[in-house]
């Protein structure tokens, strides 16, 4: 073999070796770049989510912040009521024990309520019975009790036996209106923002 | 053959033997420098500190898209304070204290 076929050869596989290598290299560069796309991908996924979701429990939190503040406006609202004996109070405190007797429905009654309320209801109590009588509730006996409850306002009545308990205080019924129409309030508002 | 012709056969075929060695000390030369490139390209390509600083850039645009998603957040949350007052929270208020009368 003469020198310059040897120094020819040695080119052309010089070239294959850079040409190979290069073609590893783009092999190794697409390979590494999926990768980190794939992790990328990943963790923009993850970090965007959280986001969202500290979104959410913002809104969401905004909307039990408000729930509170509504609760005890509502309080204080009903409490003022309680107080002054308005006439819608007093309406309310007969539907309040009706409601509740009428789910105990059973044995003799006895009516739980506040100090401030026991006046107004001892001296409602035959026309209680005879309302609780149209409505076919059978009644051996509606008294109120002594022992009075330290609440807003509202009544608790129960059997003599305290098997059956119905509890129609405000306290009661403020958790009970929370609950049912606690995805109600704000409605509008939140429309579409926190879900 | 004259004793001049033999030995300009022989410093011919010396000198053709030492070409032929030369140019093989060159190919080698010219065969392990491309070795040294191919391994430097195979290098640049696997770089993971370069991969790693591409994935940071990346990053700083999802970061800037989690700021606007919280900045946006705190936007949301002053309307929805301010939309609250008044009409809504009232009637939220007689709402409750309407169930809870039993009205």
């Amino acid at each position: 073999m003469e020198a310059k076929e040897v120094v020819e050869e040695s080119l052309e596989q010089s070239q294959k070796i850079v040409k190979d290598a290069e073609e590893e290299a783009a092999r190794v560069r697409e390979r590494k770049m999926k990768d980190i796309q794939e992790i990328f991908q990943e963790k923009e996924t993850s970090e965007l989510e959280s986001a969202k979701l500290g979104q959410k429990r913002k809104i969401s939190a905004l909307r039990t912040e408000l729930m509170e503040q509504v609760v005890d406006e509502a309080s204080a609202k009903l409490e003022r009521m309680s107080r002054e004996k308005s006439s819608q109070y007093k309406e309310s405190l007969v539907k309040l024990v009706i409601e509740a007797a009428e789910a105990v429905q059973t044995g003799d009654l006895e009516i739980r309520a506040n100090f401030r309320d026991h006046e107004f209801l001892q001296n409602e109590l035959s026309e209680l019975r005879k309302k609780l009588q149209k409505r076919k509730v059978k009644l051996p006996a509606l008294e109120l009790s002594e022992k009075t409850l330290n609440c807003l306002g509202g009544v608790i009545v129960q059997d003599r036996d305290k098997k059956r308990i119905f509890n129609n205080t405000f306290e009661a019924r403020l958790t009970k209106a929370r609950q049912e129409m606690g995805n109600k309030l704000f409605g509008d508002l939140f429309e579409g923002k926190d879900n | 053959m004259s004793i001049e012709e033999v030995k300009t056969l022989v410093r011919l075929e010396k000198d053709g033997e030492e070409q032929l060695r030369e140019a093989k000390e060159k190919a080698q030369s010219i065969v392990a420098e491309a070795k040294k490139k191919a391994s430097e390209i195979i290098s640049a390509a696997e770089d993971q500190e370069y991969y790693d600083s591409l994935l940071e850039e990346w990053m700083k645009e999802t970061d800037f898209k989690k700021k606007r998603i919280e900045e946006e957040t705190e936007k949301k949350i002053a309307q929805l304070r301010e939309a609250a007052k008044g009409a809504p929270m009232n009637d939220a208020v007689s709402l409750i204290v309407k169930s809870v009368l039993g009205e």
